[in-house]
Formats: C-alpha cells, sequence, structure tokens
C-alpha cells in the first residue's frame, strides 16, 4: 500500500510529485476540516509551505508524511487561531452561525459525519494507518512521539471508532459494507 | 508454548503488514482468546469500511490554483513585490542613515546634507548603479516611458530627450518618499553607463528648488523645481554623464 517514491531533484520533479500528492492531500485535509472551500485553503498553504521549505527538510523524509504533517500542523494552528478568535466573538456578540458553505460536499454529506466525535488526532491516525498506508514510523515521525506512543493512541483511536459504528452513535458506516 | 503478540503485532495484524512466522503467531493466539479476537476482527473490519468510504467518495472538484507549477509562479510574482518594496524601504532607511551619519560628523557633511535631492542620489545608486534591480516598467520602443510618467506621477512631467548623446531610457521605477510618490527614469548609452531624471513632488511645506548643482563621491546631480515638482538629472563623473547633465542643465536656462 505504501508506495515509495524517489526524492525529487528538479523542482519539475518536485512539482510532478506534488501534484500526484494533491488527492491525497485534499481528501485529508476534508477528513479534517469537512468544509470543501477552507480544505482547499488547507493545501493550498501546504503547498505553499512545502514549495519554500523542501530543501531544509531533514535528510531522508519521505514527501509524503512530510506534507501530511505540514497540513496536520496548519490545520491545528487555524484551529487554535479560530478558537481564539470564536472567544473573542463570543464576548462581544452573540454566536455567530456558521456560515453554510455552498461546497459542504462529498465527506460531510456523507455518513462519515458522524465521526467528527473523534478527535483531530484519532482522525489523523486512522486515515494515515487505515486509508493512506503510511508505516508506524512514519506516523511517529509526523506526531513527534516514539513509535509505542503511536501504538497505543492508534488502539483508542480504533476503540474510539469501534463505539462509533457500534451503535453507541448511529451506525453510518455498516451501509458501506453491503 | 504462547508468545502473547504485542500492540504493534496486533495493529500490524489488523493493517495487514504481517506474514510468515509472525502472522502465524498472532493468528494462533487470536484462537485461543476469541473474546479479544472478536474485538480485533471489529477494528479490522472498521478500518476496511473507512477505506470503502473514502473510495466511493465523490471527488472534489477540479482546483487549478491547487497546481504546483502555478503555487510556484504565483509565489516568485509575490516575492518580487515584496523585494520591490523592500528596495523602496532601503531607499528611505539610506536616507535616514546618511542624514544621521552627516548630523554626526558635522564639520565635514553638513553641507552637503543640508543640499536638497539627496533621495534622487540615493535613487540613482540603487537601481541605476545596481544592475540588479528590477525596474517597474521596461522601457519599449517609443514613448511608452514618457506615458508611465505621465499616468504614474503627472501628465506635466517632460522627459529629458538624451537621444543625441547616446543615451535611452532603459526603465522606470516608482519610489515612495515623505512628499508623495517618485518616480526614477534610467537612461542607458551603448557601454550601459547610466543617467538617472528623478521626480517627485514638492512638498507641502517646501519652497520651491533654486537650480543647483551638488556633488557626492562619483556623482553630479543638477535638480531645478518646475510645476510642483522638483526635478534631478544624476550623471557619473567619471565617462560623459557629468557633461551631458551640465549640457542640459544649460540648454534649460
Amino acid at each position: 500500500m505504501t508506495t515509495s517514491m524517489p526524492d525529487p531533484r528538479s523542482t519539475r520533479e518536485l512539482d510532478e510529485a506534488l501534484r500526484a500528492l494533491l488527492p491525497s492531500l485534499r481528501r485529508f485535509a476534508r477528513w479534517l476540516s469537512r468544509d470543501g472551500d477552507a480544505a482547499d485553503d488547507l493545501v493550498q498553504a501546504t503547498l505553499e509551505r512545502a514549495l519554500v521549505h523542501w530543501r531544509q527538510r531533514r535528510d531522508g523524509d519521505a514527501l509524503r508524511p512530510w506534507l501530511f504533517s505540514i497540513l496536520y500542523r496548519q490545520f491545528l494552528d487555524g484551529k487554535r487561531r479560530s478558537g481564539r478568535m470564536a472567544s473573542l466573538l463570543s464576548r462581544l456578540a452573540p454566536e455567530p452561525e456558521p456560515a453554510p458553505s455552498a461546497e459542504r460536499e462529498t465527506i460531510a454529506r456523507s455518513s462519515l459525519d458522524a465521526l467528527r466525535h473523534l478527535t483531530v488526532e484519532q482522525r489523523s491516525l486512522l486515515l494515515w494507518v487505515s486509508v493512506e498506508g503510511l508505516s508506524y514510523r512514519e506516523v511517529a515521525d509526523i506526531l513527534q512521539v516514539p513509535i509505542g506512543t503511536v501504538m497505543s493512541r492508534l488502539s483508542r483511536a480504533r476503540d474510539a471508532l469501534r463505539r462509533i459504528t457500534d451503535g453507541e452513535m448511529p451506525a453510518p458506516m455498516l451501509r458501506v459494507l453491503k | 508454548m504462547t508468545t502473547i503478540p504485542d500492540e504493534h503485532d496486533l495493529h500490524a495484524y489488523v493493517d495487514g503488514r504481517l506474514e510468515g512466522e509472525a502472522l502465524a503467531t498472532v493468528e494462533a493466539w487470536l484462537a485461543r482468546n476469541p473474546q479479544r479476537a472478536g474485538e480485533i476482527e471489529a477494528w479490522r473490519r472498521d478500518a476496511q469500511a473507512l477505506r470503502a468510504t473514502f473510495a466511493g467518495a465523490t471527488p472534489p472538484p477540479d482546483a487549478p490554483w491547487l497546481d504546483p507549477a502555478r503555487l510556484r509562479r504565483e509565489l516568485a510574482r509575490r516575492q518580487r513585490r515584496w523585494l520591490g518594496l523592500a528596495a523602496s524601504v532601503v531607499v528611505a532607511l539610506g536616507l535616514g542613515m546618511f542624514t544621521g551619519w552627516s548630523l554626526h560628523d558635522r564639520a565635514a557633511t553638513d553641507a552637503l546634507a543640508r543640499e536638497p535631492m539627496a533621495d534622487a542620489v540615493q535613487a540613482h545608486r540603487m537601481f541605476a548603479l545596481h544592475a540588479g534591480l528590477r525596474a517597474d516598467i521596461d522601457a519599449a520602443p517609443g514613448a511608452s516611458l514618457q506615458s508611465w510618467l505621465a499616468t504614474s506621477i503627472d501628465p506635466a512631467i517632460r522627459m529629458p530627450d538624451l537621444s543625441a548623446a547616446g543615451y535611452t531610457p532603459s526603465g522606470g521605477r516608482l519610489l515612495a518618499t515623505e512628499q508623495g510618490p517618485a518616480a526614477l527614469v534610467v537612461y542607458r548609452n551603448a557601454q550601459g553607463d547610466a543617467i538617472s531624471f528623478y521626480v517627485r513632488p514638492v512638498g507641502p511645506s517646501r519652497a520651491p528648488l533654486a537650480d543647483g548643482e551638488r556633488h557626492d563621491p562619483g556623482l553630479l546631480t543638477h535638480y531645478w523645481s518646475a510645476a510642483g515638482y522638483n526635478h534631478a538629472m544624476v550623471g557619473n563623473l567619471h565617462g560623459d554623464g557629468a557633461r551631458i547633465v551640465r549640457d542640459l542643465a544649460d540648454r534649460r536656462v
């Protein structure tokens, strides 16, 4: 499942490698933010950062997990910022209604909506390991924790997903299997 | 004999990353521990369902603006614009430092600092003598720089014609000054020597300049005021720049 990619040597090779990873990045961004426009903004910010910094990344960092880690951090930073902004606004005015985006497509509308009860880290772990097939080592590098910690967090994430699909929450995912 | 698989092996089993003896060990252990086996099997089903859901999801609409090559060009464009701004700031800072230094070493340079149009000299040094800085506008054949001046500063401003001396306009640059927007037009001859034409508003509190000359190391500047603007021509002392600047001043009188 893991695709190993030769390290790009030229800007043209890097562009091609990034282009190939674009669907994965957009999928991950939508999995995190659930709003199509915000997700693509996140992908754009990630790619821009990658274009500027890719020569400074640690030796041997594979491109794909490196991009996931940039996107993950950008998302967390954005959440922190908007959290501060929201608490500021709530002191000034009644809670603003989140504007419905014209493009809350795909994942948001799908059965996976119930999975928003997972934490950001749990959602990320499940996508990286189960869908994208990153190695546990790569996940440990992204989260900057020992591999044993990844294992125990992955257990908690899988248990949490289990509880959601197992009747504590509506069981939307079973439909998919039929 | 019984080896209890660790967390790593159980996840690797769920994710299909075990083979051979390691796989057999986990399977044997799960066969003897049906309750744990049920949980692990449920993990595996969840992971499958997650993959199936993503595989079945409608792909998001095309987003050509996310193309890496396009983002790279856009980044480069933003960076160039930023560098341009930074260069204008450097002119302003350079002037500030120059003035500060003159005040410090009053005896030698007081007179020079008080001479007007130091900004014209700085702009000439920055943009005419350092070829690396990009012009805002490159000269195209005809009157394009003249019309650029007219639209960016004032239609009343006329660029001098130095073609008889072998100098043609090569590029223009807008600068921010305390008195308002300024423009620099750089002329070059076949050898690449530069003469600058600089123009900026007189400024609200200042009286128009009397015609005059200023002398900076290696440079001669002639300045005058007309129609609410201060003008300056800056030429290099080596080569014919200074002579052309003086000739032009004589013709104006």
